[in-house]
């Protein structure tokens, strides 16, 4: 009899803990595969722990226009950051030609094109302004993620994540990721050597037309000085001030 | 005696050979393999046809290398006339609104008050308006002034068939929609459209040529017709919103 008790009492056991290292695992399950997280989490540390960098790129947005034909556009863009509080952005291309700047207590977009220009009272971080202007304005500045102090949205709202495998972006070995978001798929190349973003491609997949984003990044600068200059606006000769549509008081 | 008379015979003999050798020799051939060389009695020495055929073929890609460096400069004289050509007219485009930069390319448009001395093509619609024939064409209303035709700013409240295909949509935040075409609204009634007033508050990505700029409480606005725009960012893009029609 106590030999029969025995054999239940461990079996319980053993089943007690499978089920229990079961649920464990199931709590620690991410849904990015571990290199791709890795090799994810190592650029963008690289790049929030840089306290200022200057980068170049390459854009491309494809689209379909009325007939069903889809169109590349081409762009290029330029980034200066300074943590925690200044950035610069500025994209000429087919779509838009225009500029932000951010100055500590001040934001500022210029719409080249036009000549017009809008400011608004800034809070003093840049994490602090991008998360107002999207509540407040209802857009953002090209690559937000990048030029963001923390990295705390980068794996937000992904529900997969895989690597994918070698590949060469402008003549450098990276490592290509993909991942799945509710709205859109993207992927990151990353470079091999100093982690780096080489280059990023978005899919809309839930827009009509399914348009698409790239850019390839050119060049990266970690030991730029940046003064105060690059982040202060003029207006250039006779630009008009207009101003931001407020989406929420 | 005998011998003598043996070598003077032989003598004859001898000399007779030689005379008629001489005298019965064929010419010196021409092109002997002597002159094949170049003749060794020369002054380029042997090689003198080889260096001709050299200086030749020299002469030749000279020629063929010469004419290959025209083409070149003229390719590139042409691409940089067509850089600078389509520079000069990207820059008249800008210069000339910079409202209107925005606005579709390669659209047919005359802004009101333009004249012309052809008359609107056979398939304009024809429209009495106030006891006046308006005529019609792909977004354009023309009205005849003499023996002229003018274009003149869309009558509100005209019925027309058809919207030219640069036709965008607009919509205000109700969710109205509207057709726009440089600076006319359109709005859908039954299988046709009728030229409206657009509501405040309506946003436009362009205006057409021919805006007139004004300042209005320190901040630029712009009239078109009767319709007063105001320049505004929503949502990071650069629109032009009816504040009063």
């Amino acid at each position: 009899m106590p030999l029969k008790k025995s054999r239940w009492f461990v079996s319980a056991v053993c089943i007690s803990l499978v089920a229990l290292s079961g649920a464990a695992r199931a709590e620690d399950k991410s849904p990015i595969e571990p290199r791709a997280e890795r090799i994810l989490m190592a650029a963008l540390g690289n790049l929030t722990a840089a306290k200022s960098y200057m980068a170049r790129g390459e854009l491309s947005n494809e689209m379909q226009v009325a007939g069903g034909q889809r169109i590349e556009y081409s762009s290029t863009i330029q980034a200066a950051v300074r943590r925690p509080d200044r950035f610069w952005t500025r994209i000429d291309g087919q779509l838009r030609q225009g500029a932000n700047w951010y100055d500590g207590k001040t934001f500022t977009h210029l719409e080249t094109g036009a000549n017009a220009y809008a400011s608004w009272p800034a809070p003093s971080t840049t994490d602090e302004t991008l998360d107002m202007m999207k509540e407040k304005l209802g857009f953002l500045p090209p690559l937000a993620v990048l030029l963001r102090d923390k990295d705390k949205d980068a794996r937000k709202n992904i529900q997969s994540g895989i690597y994918v495998g070698k590949a060469v972006v402008r003549g450098i070995t990276c490592s290509q990721l993909a991942f799945t978001q509710e709205k859109i798929d993207w992927q990151v190349w990353i470079d091999d050597v100093i982690p780096v973003i080489r280059r990023v491609v978005i899919t809309y997949k839930k827009l009509p037309g399914t348009p698409r984003f790239a850019v390839t990044f050119t060049d990266w600068d970690f030991n730029a000085t940046l003064p105060d200059s690059v982040f202060a606006f003029e207006p250039p000769p006779g630009a008009t001030r207009v101003e931001f549509e407020i989406v929420k008081q | 005696m005998r011998n003598d008379l043996i070598g003077r015979k032989f003598t004859l003999t001898i000399f007779s050979t030689l005379l008629a050798g001489l005298l019965l020799a064929p010419a010196r051939p021409a092109a002997a393999w002597d002159d094949y060389y170049g003749g060794y009695g020369g002054s380029g020495g042997g090689y003198d046809y080889f260096d001709a055929q050299d200086a030749r073929e020299d002469a030749q890609e000279s020629a063929r290398e010469a004419g290959r460096e025209k083409q070149r400069e003229e390719v590139e004289q042409k691409k940089a006339k067509n850089s600078a050509e389509h520079a000069e007219y990207t820059q008249s485009i800008i210069d000339s609104s910079k409202a209107s930069v925005q606005a579709p390319r390669g659209v047919y448009y005359r802004k009101p008050g333009f004249v012309s001395g052809e008359a609107p093509g056979s398939g304009a619609q024809v429209i009495e308006e106030a006891g006046i024939k308006v005529f019609y064409e792909q977004g354009l209303f023309w009205a005849k002034q003499g023996t002229q035709y003018v274009v003149i700013a869309a009558p509100y409240g005209v019925v027309v068939d058809t919207l030219p295909a640069a036709t965008t949509r607009v919509a205000n935040r109700q969710g109205e929609e509207y057709g726009y075409f440089f600076g006319t609204f359109f709005k859908r009634q039954d299988k046709k459209f009728v030229v409206v007033k657009p509501p405040v508050g309506l946003n436009v990505t362009y205006l057409p040529d021919g805006y007139i700029t004004e300042e209005v409480n320190g901040g630029a606005s712009y009239k078109v017709g009767s319709i007063t725009f105001k320049p505004v960012f929503v949502l990071g893009i650069l629109v032009y919103q009816v504040v009063q029609a």
